[in-house]
């Protein structure tokens, strides 16, 4: 091993060589070199001069500081989840208590207020017309009714409607007959 | 029995803000001391001691231990620290080269002088921020910081050769303003 292979490891020797070879090799050379030992004795000196810049407080106020800081994080980072999940119950309340208030709620779901009455005249006008149907069926039992038909027939003005049976007299009796049985 | 810091770690994730303080109380100075000594400004060592905490903090969800704790945490620091030094130069707009080892002002001293060790403090704290950043950093970390080879590689990204290169480079420099002062070193 000659000077420069020595210099070149005295940093790794002056840390401790875990290659004990390569160490016992460098010692050796040291032994016997005024000028690599000179060499290894300055950088020694210098490397442990370091140990005089000891480790500095650092100021009581940091650590205060800090955890301060956590704190705030922390409350933000809730504040994060809250606000959104309190702003959603709200919407989803109001909704709900604006429903249920106004009564606008039926079997089908909700439905405007703007479409109610038109629904319920619908309903309305279903259950009357089939009230009215049945309860006007014995006119067709009543003679009046048909003689009425045949004032409306001999209307002139009302071209659509023709004479278009010559027994007229005989296909009403038979007709009232049938009804009666 | 003490916690571990990544048993600590995993306590912060579940909100225990005991586990935080505790990890913070374990680290504090040593982070301190990490920036303030690459930095060489107590204020911004501060200012980079709180900001790696609130760090260590946030990421306590997502932690996940695959090296040593303080692995980890230097890394945050040496990232936080090369960052100020980038916004300082660019703030400066000097160019700087980063392997070349400037000259120091103790250089013109004579080097028979008997110094005190508060003289040899000062100098020792001159020759070591004279020292470029990657050169700077390797020494503060297994110097002052007892950190191996291996870790040192592990926290500047680079392997345990380059680490042990840059070291010797360091120590290189270091023996040519250090080894010749006369007086109390120790």
């Amino acid at each position: 091993m000659d000077c420069q292979d020595v210099k070149n490891k005295l940093s790794v020797y002056i840390d401790g060589d875990p290659d004990k070879e390569q160490a016992s090799l460098v010692e050796d050379h040291l032994r016997g070199c005024q000028i690599c030992s000179y060499e290894y004795r300055r950088m020694l000196k210098a490397w442990e001069t370091l140990d005089l810049w000891e480790d500095a407080e650092p100021p009581a106020y940091l650590r205060k500081s800090i955890l301060y800081r956590i704190k705030k994080e922390k409350t933000v980072k809730s504040l994060k989840v809250l606000i959104p999940a309190a702003a959603v119950l709200i919407i989803t309340a109001g909704i709900f208590l604006f429903y249920e208030g106004s009564g606008l709620k039926d079997e089908k779901g909700l439905i405007t207020k703007t479409q109610e009455p038109l629904f319920q005249a619908k309903k309305d006008a279903e259950e009357v017309n089939e009230e009215e149907i049945i309860s006007n069926l014995h006119i067709l039992q009543e003679k009046d009714f048909y003689d009425s038909l045949d004032i409306l027939k001999k209307i002139d003005y009302l071209p659509l409607v023709e004479e278009p049976y010559e027994n007229k007299d005989n296909e009403k009796s038979s007709f009232l007959e049938s009804l009666s049985v | 029995m003490e916690d571990t810091d990544i048993a600590l770690m995993s306590r912060i994730k579940k909100g225990d803000t005991k586990a935080f303080e505790m990890l913070l109380f374990r680290h504090q100075r040593s982070v301190y001391n990490l920036a303030f000594r690459f930095l060489n400004d107590e204020g911004e060592a501060e200012d980079i001691t709180q900001e790696v905490f609130i760090r260590v903090y946030r990421a306590a969800k997502t932690y996940t231990p695959q090296a040593k704790f303080t692995t980890w945490l230097y890394t945050i620091v040496k990232n936080l620290c090369f960052n100020a030094i980038r916004n300082k130069k660019s703030a400066e707009i000097v160019p700087i080269d980063d392997e070349a080892i400037p000259e120091i002002a103790s250089k013109g001293d004579d080097p028979s002088e008997i110094l005190s060790k508060g003289q040899i403090k000062e100098r020792v704290i001159k020759a070591v921020n004279a020292l470029p950043e990657n050169l700077r950093i390797a020494v503060i970390l297994m110097k002052f910081q007892g950190l191996s080879c291996e870790e040192v590689g592990n926290i500047l990204g680079c392997s345990v050769n380059a680490v042990k290169l840059r070291v010797h480079r360091a120590k290189e420099y270091l023996s040519r303003e250090l080894g010749d002062l006369k007086g109390e070193t120790k």
